[in-house]
């Protein structure tokens, strides 16, 4: 195939993916209006399948053809009333459209194709439909003459009235081949084709018999031809069909009159002449010689069953090579971005004429005045640029409509779609990166939200279910939300299964909050197979579609209110090819961190490094506000030992760690799901980069999204901020952060029968535990920093003086072990901050305690328990303080035991906790502070007790997170009762979210204390006291 | 010159140039030596041809109606897509047969 042919197959099948583009959404349109059908709108779709036709007729892809033409004669029949679009004529009708795209998109083996089984569908519609007189219609064959009366076409009256319907203009024209295209110096083939740029030819005769044969003498002079068109332009009609006016007959002007020997469908078949011709059987010898010039216009030579010819005998056509599907290549642009364009290059040009002058001339001002134009005018270019690539999301969205009516009719379910924000505009790759994942999730939401209507219509819910889908802008971003009112997730169904899965333990899971377990559906593997079903289950899992969104720097999010329905919301960048990011170095290397990753910047001063850094095994996390991130050294993970760059802004540092006294700056860095902060060396500006792709023997280093040239001409390497993570296993570090460090600020998110404990040393025999919960950090200290002063042990720190002890102090244990190597249990939030000596090995376990109160109880250690077979002993750390220094616990009660007479009538603490060691620990502050305590372990016994003693409890306590009934159900059902409904109701948590403190507010709770915070929480129960008392 | 078959009273000619004006008449004398020989299925093979001008066109149709005189047929074979498509779009493939190159050539 020539190259201009190939130009001319792309156009086709760009123009007809165009005029299908829309086709869909019109025949549901259509279906909708049912027999009050918008002429307007059929027209569309008329025309549509008409202008495949016709192009697909002189490419000789006579598959495309004849569908389409098929397709079009019932439009033509739904246009005249004749056939009422009802659901089961567009469903066909889409069927065959869908089979139209199917074969337009593989064009190059589109002559093979079946279309059979459609072209019996649409026959079957026009024969149910047609009324007798129709019938005729579609086989009665009508003379089209010149005024002059020769028969010039005899076609079927059904193709030419609908022909004549559909175009502006129908013209007769009479070339001469010879004359017309040779003398013009053009080949019949181009001439044809620039005939069919603007107009649709809807027969074509050559005047055979006119040519003469071989035995004449002269060569032939004359080749008439005859060309039915049908035109739709304004333009100037000589100019459009290339012949003077004297050639050209409208349609006005011929004469149409049925033909004198109606073919009936039996006859379609090819008339005798061309018929011997194709069968190639001797016979055809047997045929008379042609007739003579006189006898032109017989029906019989004239006619052009091309149309209406059988498709049961397709025509093959070559495929020259085993070419696939030609991928979108063209793309159509505004005419005013193309001015725009222009223009700028117009400006470019004059920015550099003059920066050539002003270098020449050497002025520095004039030289600084240029580079400003071309800064100004490269931005400007920059943007229309951008501009050009840019294809509005509602090319997407135009396809969901089908999709969830489909859907809506093979599940049984009614789904109604509302769409908006078709026009906003995104990248090309990104609008076509985003067209699976998006259907992917429409098809989840019809066919997993929304519920049945039978069970819709129980829970009070309209039948139809309602499926949103929305584009919008914000801040730099595209944002797409689908949510339905449907039946919404289950995060506990989701935990399950990915337990059932093997995917987390159930630990794990007893960790995560629920929003946590809502990503849970993001994880590879989690696609729920079992729901492999002919709609959503496609063998793609949301896994997929966030690896998807992943590549097009897109960021997925889900909601769901259980019962409601669900929101998913995507943000997408507006483009890939040009994007801000944040220059970082590391090593004297430069990076390009993608801003969509940054999150915020940190630089934790020299001097508070140590306060800041804290250490988790091998991982460092930084503490910051209330979270604890785990950080990853850019300098480990990339490891690159090459030597230093003369990069200008850096100054050389090869320490393998930071140097002392030198500030660290810390990028906190989300990578979907998690957070972590990358320290670097050196923080730059921001700058929009452009994204050069690594050359493929680049591809295999991890850690690299691409690369881009700096203003300095040096290379620059953009970090994948995921795969960072990765490489620094950093996954594993998270779990050790949870498992130690991080249960300080998240006990309460801990399971309600299993305790984290800090195991360590004292004497080298003895091992001890305190729970994590109240642990602030461990300080390594040499035996020499405890200093003995005023009688009491201290060690210098963080510029204050902490007051050590140890076990032996007050416990009748075996003394500290003499070692060098010593350490320090920090202890905060108790009133003040106190150390406990001890040594190594310092372990954390996660243990269901059995705590055995009585064997080994003694002041300073609450009881035992055993872990992995070892007896260990579990210090009161509070009790400890106490025994040591009264003074330094604030109301001690001195040398009382815990317990403290229950008087009646005296106002009460009610605590309702799960956590034993919270109970004794919160209460003991408590009654410290003079306050008489009832406790209870869950919220159902602390209800029964708040029911008993309703006159003597003045303030309710109460975790949140705990067995049988929550503090929430708790506070709920104290508002709900009389004798409650003002009670002051503190809630003690561990880490109180925002999402958190207003759930609780709206239960009713009063306020809320974090458990390790004795002041705070003392505080607070002291104002509810005087409020309520 | 042409490449020319001839098996009993069908003939296979291959010009194995483009049909155009220049060579029109030349081609044209080969044509009609060949019909007066007595050929009754004539095949021009179009093999290496890759446009076929107005005047070809000519040819083509004059072969045609010596060849329907004779009570003989004409087929033009191994034409590529290009002349295909202007065969059909000008429905001459109604008056003679037009085979497409290669591979086809089975199904017809």
């Amino acid at each position: 195939m020539s190259s201009a042919d190939d130009e001319i197959l792309q156009s086709f099948t760009d123009e007809s993916r165009e005029h299908l583009a829309d086709i869909e959404n019109d025949l549901l349109a259509i279906e909708e209006a049912g027999a009050d059908i918008d002429e307007d709108l059929v027209n569309k779709v008329f025309r549509a399948a008409h202008c495949v036709k016709g192009g697909a007729g002189f490419m000789g892809l006579d598959t495309i053809k004849d569908l389409s033409h098929k397709i079009e004669n019932i439009l033509g029949m739904i246009r005249n009333g004749e056939i009422i679009p009802n659901s089961e004529v567009v469903n066909i009708l889409l069927l065959a459209f869908d089979k139209l795209r199917d074969m337009i998109n593989n064009i190059q083996d589109s002559n093979e194709a079946d279309i059979s089984e459609h072209v019996v569908a649409l026959n079957g519609i026009k024969a149910a439909y047609l009324p007798e007189a129709t019938k005729n219609e579609v086989t009665e064959k009508v003379d089209i003459a010149l005024p002059d009366g020769v028969v010039v076409f005899s076609l079927p009256r059904f193709d030419v009235s609908h022909a004549v319907g559909a175009h502006q203009k129908v013209y007769l024209v009479e070339y001469d081949i010879i004359h017309d295209i040779h003398r013009h110096g053009m080949t019949p083939l181009e001439f044809l084709k620039r005939l069919q740029t603007n107009a649709t030819i809807i027969d074509c005769r050559v005047e055979v018999t006119l040519v003469g044969t071989l035995s004449e003498e002269e060569i032939v002079n004359r080749i008439p031809l005859f060309v039915l068109l049908a035109v739709d332009t304004q333009m100037n009609t000589q100019e459009v069909l290339g012949a003077d006016a004297g050639q050209i007959h409208a349609w006005e002007d011929l004469s149409v009159e049925t033909a004198k020997a109606p073919d009936t469908y039996d006859i379609l078949s090819p008339p005798e002449q061309w018929t011997d011709h194709s069968l190639g059987q001797g016979s055809a010898c047997a045929v008379p010689p042609a007739v003579s010039a006189g006898q032109a216009g017989s029906s019989e030579q004239a006619s052009d069953p091309a149309e209406s010819r059988p498709t049961s005998k397709p025509k093959a056509r070559p495929s020259s090579t085993g070419k696939s599907a030609p991928a979108e290549t063209t793309l159509r642009v505004n005419i005013k971005v193309l001015d725009t364009l222009m223009n700028l290059a117009g400006e470019l040009v004059l920015s550099r004429n003059e920066l050539v002058q002003a270098v020449g001339a050497n002025e520095a001002n004039l030289v600084a005045s240029a580079t400003q134009r071309i800064n100004l005018v490269t931005s400007e270019l920059q943007e229309a640029i951008m501009l050009t690539r840019m294809q509005p999301i509602g090319n997407i969205f135009n396809k969901f409509p089908r999709v969830v009516r489909d859907l809506a009719s093979n599940l049984g379910k009614k789904i109604e779609l509302s769409v908006s924000g078709k026009d906003v505009e995104l990248d090309k790759t990104i609008n076509e990166g985003i067209a699976d994942p998006l259907t992917h999730l429409v098809r989840n939401s019809a066919d997993h939200g929304i519920e049945e209507v039978a069970a819709r219509r129980e829970l009070g819910k309209n039948e139809t279910g309602q499926i949103w889908l929305k584009a919008y802008h914000s801040a730099g971003h595209v944002n797409i939300e689908i949510s339905d009112d449907g039946k919404g997730i289950d995060p506990e169904k989701l935990a399950e299964s990915a337990i059932a899965k093997g995917l987390i333990s159930s630990a794990q899971a007893q960790e995560m909050s629920d929003k946590e377990k809502m990503t849970l559906i993001f994880m590879p593997g989690f696609s729920t197979a079992q729901k492999v079903t002919d709609v959503s289950g496609r063998g793609v899992g949301m896994d997929v579609v966030k690896t998807n969104l992943d590549k097009l720097g897109g960021q997925i999010s889900v909601e769901s209110q259980l019962g409601k329905g669900t929101t998913i919301r995507i943000k997408l960048p507006l483009t890939l090819a040009i994007i801000p990011s944040l220059m970082i170095s590391s090593r004297g290397h430069r990076y390009a961190l993608p801003m969509v990753n940054v999150l915020e910047l940190l630089r934790i001063p020299a001097d508070h490094i140590a306060e800041r850094i804290e250490k988790v095994g091998d991982a460092e996390v930084v503490r910051l506000r209330q979270e604890l991130l785990p950080t990853v050294n850019l300098r480990d993970i990339l490891d690159s030992d090459a030597p230093l760059s003369s990069d200008d802004y850096h100054s050389p540092d090869t320490s393998d760690t930071p140097a002392e006294g030198q500030a660290m700056n810390i990028v906190v860095v989300s990578a979907g799901s998690f957070k972590y902060g990358l320290i670097v060396d050196k923080l730059h500006d921001s700058e929009e980069i452009v994204v050069k792709p690594l050359d493929h023997h680049l591809k295999k280093c991890k850690g690299y999204a691409g690369a881009t040239i700096l203003g300095n001409g040096q290379v620059a390497l953009i970090l994948d901020v995921a795969s960072l993570a990765g490489m620094a296993k950093l996954n594993i570090d998270i779990e050790a952060a949870k498992g130690t460090l991080d249960a300080e600020s998240q006990g309460s998110a801990q399971s309600t029968d299993t305790e984290s404990l800090l195991v360590f040393g004292s004497s080298e025999n003895e091992r001890f535990a305190v729970p994590v919960d109240l642990v602030g950090r461990i300080e390594k200290i040499t035996a020499a920093d405890v200093e003995t002063i005023g009688g009491r042990k201290t060690i210098k720190y963080r510029g204050g003086v902490l007051p050590v002890y140890a076990i032996d102090d007050v416990a009748k244990v075996e003394p500290l072990a003499t070692r060098n190597d010593l350490l320090v249990i920090v202890f905060e939030g108790l009133g003040h901050e106190f150390g406990l000596l001890a040594i190594s090995p310092i372990d954390t376990v996660n243990t269901v305690l059995n705590l055995d109160a009585r064997t080994l109880k003694q002041v300073g250690i609450e009881g035992s328990t055993i872990i992995d077979n070892q007896t260990i002993l579990i210090v009161d750390v509070f009790e400890l303080v106490k025994a040591v220094s009264p003074q330094c616990t604030q109301g001690a009660h001195t040398g009382t035991g815990p317990q403290v007479e229950t008087r009646p009538g005296e106002k009460k603490i009610l605590y309702a906790e799960d956590s034993g060691f919270f109970r004794s620990t919160v209460k003991k502050y408590l009654e410290d502070d003079g306050f008489c305590v009832l406790d209870a372990e869950n919220g159902q016994k602390a209800w029964d007790l708040l029911d008993e003693n309703a006159d003597d409890v003045a303030v309710v306590l109460t975790d949140v997170e705990m067995p049988v009934l929550d503090g929430l159900g708790l506070t709920k059902r104290a508002r709900q009762d009389e004798r409650f409904k003002d009670i002051p109701i503190i809630a003690l948590t561990t880490l109180a979210g925002e999402e958190d403190v207003r759930q609780g507010l709206a239960a009713g709770i009063t306020d809320y204390q974090v458990k390790i915070d004795k002041d705070g929480l003392l505080a607070s129960v002291h104002t509810m006291m005087e409020r309520y008392g | 010159m042409s490449h020319i078959v001839k098996q009993q009273d069908s003939v296979t000619i291959t010009p194995e140039t483009d049909i155009v004006a220049s060579m029109a008449n030349a081609f044209r004398t080969e044509l009609k030596s060949l019909l007066d020989e007595g050929a009754r299925a004539l095949t021009i093979d179009l093999t290496g041809v890759q446009m076929v001008d107005s005047v070809g066109l000519g040819v083509f149709i004059a072969t045609h109606n010596t060849l329907h005189q004779q009570g003989g047929r004409l087929i033009v074979s191994n034409a590529s897509n290009d002349i295909v498509t202007l065969l059909k779009t000008m429905r001459l493939d109604q008056h003679f047969k037009v085979l497409a190159a290669a591979k086809e050539m089975c199904h017809e």
